[in-house]
């Protein structure tokens, strides 16, 4: 039977990679597509010894593309024929365009002999190749308009009896079946096939041993199985044979049958070649892979069982075997059920702690999360999550279940639900959804989860057990996170009232710790936030003695030792805050007794400086007036002209002398005093006495 | 370079026969080193068994090679006198075993093709083999260049490309036994003697050999007579590319010549091995046993000169 097409290329065919310059249109809407291949005949003739392509298609593909495909794909040496090989051939943009379908057979002897030469000038028999190569768009969407996916059986059955035409003309019509072919359903095999579909996803290739007597077309179900367990997508670029040569120095075939496994050997170039996956047929014994995608998908594979086939054979999109192209299948495996669905199943399963089922729906979530193209969650979304998980109870501590199952499913529902990195309402939310104080594996699932802002961080890492403070300030370190910048989101948060009160010390005392640790100049750090009077005013609302220690704390950051009246003037001088009782008292169990009343009357300035009224103002209970305030010994009392802090120049804290007003030093003034009026007095005496003698 | 020995020469030129015939005529040799060839590993070992099966017992030529096959064997064999001991009686000298790896690479002809026919992937994976191979066993089928005349064809674009793949050197550093194949074919013996360049063993059977003191003058004048005038460009294209001290000839014969069982000497009259096919779905058969010559000298010699270079 030959089916040839002549003339212009089918209605199927847009410019080719090879030959751009031959254009065809498209398929009349609505009619159903015939498929049609393209091919060519290798081999040799009777008075030629060397191989080559002996006829081929008319069309975008040329002689040297064909010759290249089936090259490139040699199973190598053979026993028994026919065998299959499947391979692809890329565009120019190197994406998949063809699959290609080679029949390697010898020429029928006797009265069915075909006119093809059994032997060539040196007498050595002439293995055939029929290759066939149908463009997957094509395939695509004649399976489409079939309703059915084309298998490599279909395929084969298609072609099985394809003659080539003795000229070249254009491409064959394929006779595809009108049912397809089956492809195993169950038992050993079945799960052969399940296996071997894992291990190539991990890129390496699959080798077949054992099958020596299985027959070619079982073989080729086989192949047609392993695909039908992946994404009919990566059929595009599937290479693999139903025999091969143990002694091939480089098959570049996926999935092969093998009489003898290959030997680690090096490629042509001497690189090393990577190891086999050697998989016994008939035998279907546990694989070990160590590759997330692979294990990701056999757990998919287990979940959805039989039903495999029929959702992934809509998966059309052609996908290469390369890592990035595995991910992202991976990722988009169909779902059965969407993440709502599960969480509510979860919550069900919780409630009578079915194990089983809960790592069932882990693993679903887990394959969601593996999706790297899928879109971040709406936040409508996420909350809708977040409802169900804290109606379901879903992060509540339920003592029934194992400790590595709840850090399982704690680790699948925070990035669903809270995702993709903590954020401080999110930490809020995981509270609300589980009760304080957390529990503690959920506390070390969420030191697992990555956290979006520092509050969170402080949050998660100070409170996981068996935390350090030295390694909680090395996130930030790596960071080069500048020094100040965890208190102003805590100033911030304190601002706007968005931080809980109840969270405030364990930020503010990390915070603090980082400073202290990385800043240049806390001092002036803290000085320009009002020493966090407020913050602290916001942390501890009902507790002043608390209020009061953390401040000293801050004015321990601020000052080395005790303070001196230069640090109070420093402390209180500064504008924008109003102090507080809390403060007072700080400053005064930081500072000596005799700077006590310094400190009130500091304290008085700054309060009246907050509330708007002018720092000289003096009270009349004050009594010392403004005369008295004109003797030296009452310079540099409280009533003066405030003093500027002291500059701090090079980081160098609190190192002005003490007193360091206008005259620091009375003793020393009341001696200039003297002196002046001593001389006042010469001067007065004198002139009284020119007078007197010049009458 | 490190890979052992890559196989070069047009299609058909003996090359898998060669390697079939290789385990028997090392097993015939009749040299005190008893070298012979052991299979590494699985698939080299089984193709080793199926060649030497399929060119001894059945005495069928083997398959075409498809595209590259690489068998990992080894020579081993046994140096007499090569180690010297001390007795309370005085030295004394024992032999000493050896093994030499053979990474052998067998490519199918048409690979090394100049128009790249077979595609680009396969001739780039076949001149990286050379460029990693230690050593070169090159073919040269004059019948068939008589014939057909693709010699060169099959030697100068491989030889530019391996040539451009390795700029630092000056001459190419490979070591190169040329074989110059099918002695046994009539048309060879009888151009050897009108040469006057054949030597007849003294052991029987008696064959005739060209001494390899001639093999590369016989080389030389056998290109002549290329069908296409171009083969006679192939012995200076290899003696410019490669060394020349490098450089060995052998005229050899895989299945050797006919030897008549009664008799057990070779007959002029009657020596021809390789029996025609008379259909052309035939094969071509081996009337004899196999009595190979130079097969094992140049395998030995490339052998020696991997082993001195791996040290």
């Amino acid at each position: 039977m030959i089916r040839t097409v002549g003339g212009p290329v089918g209605q199927l065919r847009p410019a080719g990679p090879t030959r751009p310059d031959i254009v065809a249109g498209g398929a009349a809407p609505g009619t159903r597509s015939a498929l049609f291949a393209e091919w060519a005949l290798w081999g040799k003739d009777a008075h030629e010894t060397g191989y080559h392509v002996l006829r081929c298609s008319k069309g975008p593909l040329r002689a040297l593309d064909f010759a290249e495909t089936i090259t490139r794909y040699s199973p190598g040496e053979l026993d028994g024929f026919p065998q299959y090989t499947v391979s692809w051939i890329p565009d120019a943009n190197h994406e998949p365009e063809y699959i290609a379908l080679g029949v390697h057979e010898v020429a029928l002897a006797g009265p069915e002999a075909d006119g093809r030469s059994r032997r060539d000038a040196v007498g050595r028999e002439i293995v055939f190749v029929r290759l066939f190569c149908v463009r997957y768009a094509d395939l695509v969407r004649y399976a489409e308009q079939a309703e059915h996916m084309v298998g490599y059986l279909s395929l084969v059955q298609a072609v099985d009896q394809i003659q080539l035409p003795p000229a070249e003309v254009g491409p064959v019509a394929l006779a595809l079946p009108a049912v397809p072919a089956p492809i195993v359903s169950r038992g050993p095999v079945r799960r052969l096939a399940e296996q071997v579909a894992t291990l190539l996803l991990t890129g390496r290739q699959v080798c077949i041993l054992g099958a020596d007597d299985v027959p070619v077309a079982d073989r080729l179900r086989f192949i047609d199985t392993v695909m039908a367990l992946l994404p009919y997508g990566m059929r595009a670029a599937m290479s693999a044979a139903t025999w091969a040569g143990s002694t091939s120095q480089e098959l570049k075939l996926r999935l092969f049958f093998l009489g003898t496994a290959r030997v680690v050997g090096r490629l042509a170039d001497g690189r090393p070649r990577a190891e086999d996956f050697l998989v016994e047929w008939g035998h279907p014994e546990d694989i070990h892979v160590t590759e997330d995608p692979a294990l990701l998908y056999q757990d998919w594979l287990k979940d959805v069982k039989s039903l495999a086939p029929a959702l992934l054979a809509e998966q059309v999109s052609p996908a290469r075997f390369g890592a990035a192209d595995i991910r992202r299948m991976v990722g988009n495996l169909p779902r059965d059920k969407d993440i709502a669905t599960t969480l509510d199943e979860l919550g069900a399963s919780l409630q009578i702690a079915d194990q089983p089922a809960i790592r069932r729906a882990i693993k679903r979530l887990r394959r969601y999360l593996a999706g790297e193209d899928a879109p971040a969650k709406p936040v409508d979304d996420q909350l809708d999550y977040q409802r169900r998980i804290r109606r379901a109870r879903l992060l509540v501590d339920d003592e029934r279940l194992s400790a590595a199952l709840k850090a399982d499913l704690y680790d699948v529902l925070l990035p669903v639900a809270f995702g993709p990195a903590l954020t401080y309402a999110g930490y809020c939310a995981v509270e609300e959804c589980a009760g304080i104080p957390l529990h503690t594996s959920l506390r070390s699932a969420l030191a697992r989860f990555a956290a979006a802002d520092w509050l969170a961080y402080f949050l998660v890492h100070a409170s996981r057990p068996g935390s350090r403070g030295d390694t909680l300030l090395a996130g930030l370190r790596a960071q080069g996170t500048h020094a100040s910048e965890p208190l102003d989101l805590v100033m911030k948060g304190v601002a706007v009232q968005a931080l809980q009160p109840r969270h405030g010390p364990i930020v503010l005392d990390c915070a603090l710790k980082y400073l202290r640790e990385r800043g240049e100049d806390p001092g002036q750090s803290l000085a320009s936030r009002g020493y966090l009077v407020s913050v602290c005013e916001y942390v501890y609302p009902e507790a002043w003695e608390a209020q009061v220690r953390q401040l000293m704390r801050v004015l321990d950051i601020a000052f080395d030792g005790r303070l001196t009246r230069s640090d109070i003037d420093r402390v209180f001088d500064q504008s924008g805050y109003r102090p507080t009782a809390a403060l007072e008292q700080a400053v005064v169990r930081k500072t000596d007794r005799r700077n006590h009343e310094h400190v009130r009357n500091k304290v008085t300035q700054a309060i009246r400086r907050a509330n708007g009224f002018p720092v000289h103002a003096v009270h009349f209970s004050q009594g010392r007036n403004s005369v008295a305030r004109l003797l030296p010994w009452n310079w540099g009392r409280p009533g003066r002209e405030p003093t500027a802090p002291p500059v701090n120049p090079g980081g160098l804290r609190n190192r002005a002398p003490s007193g360091d007003g206008v005259l620091p030093f009375p003793r020393t003034t009341a001696a200039l005093v003297l002196v002046v009026l001593m001389i006042l007095v010469v001067v007065i005496y004198l002139a009284v006495k020119l007078i007197v003698l010049h009458g | 370079m490190n890979k052992g020995i890559t196989l070069w020469g047009a299609t058909a030129t003996g090359k898998t026969s060669f390697l079939a015939a290789l385990h028997t005529a090392l097993v015939d040799q009749k040299t005190d080193s008893d070298w012979r060839l052991r299979g590494e590993d699985d698939p080299s070992t089984q193709r080793l068994v199926s060649l030497t099966h399929t060119l001894v017992n059945e005495r069928v030529f083997p398959k075409a090679t498809t595209n590259l096959q690489e068998y990992s064997w080894s020579l081993v064999g046994t140096m007499p006198r090569a180690i010297q001991e001390w007795h309370w009686y005085g030295p004394r000298r024992r032999p000493k075993n050896l093994v030499i790896p053979l990474h052998v690479v067998d490519a199918q002809g048409e690979v090394a093709k100049a128009n790249r026919s077979q595609g680009r992937d396969v001739t780039r994976q076949f001149i990286a083999n050379l460029e990693n191979s230690t050593g070169i066993l090159f073919f040269y089928d004059p019948v068939r260049d008589f014939e057909v005349g693709d010699a060169y064809e099959h030697t100068f674009g491989v030889l530019t490309e391996l040539d451009s793949q390795l700029k630092p050197y000056g001459k190419l550093p490979h070591h190169v036994a040329v074989c110059i194949t099918k002695f046994d074919e009539h048309r060879m013996l009888d151009a050897a003697m009108r040469m006057r360049m054949v030597e007849h063993d003294i052991d029987p059977p008696h064959f005739p050999r060209v001494p390899e003191a001639d093999a590369r003058e016989f080389f030389a004048k056998l290109c002549r007579l290329s069908k296409t005038q171009t083969a006679h460009r192939v012995l200076p294209l290899l003696e410019q590319t490669f060394d020349r001290s490098k450089i060995r000839y052998f005229v050899s014969s895989a299945i050797g010549f006919y030897v008549d069982p009664f008799t057990g000497v070779f007959d002029l009259r009657d020596y021809q091995q390789h029996i025609p096919r008379t259909t052309p779905d035939d094969d071509p058969r081996i009337r004899g046993d196999i009595r190979s010559i130079n097969v094992v000298e140049p395998i030995i010699w490339l052998g020696r000169q991997l082993a001195r270079t791996a040290g």
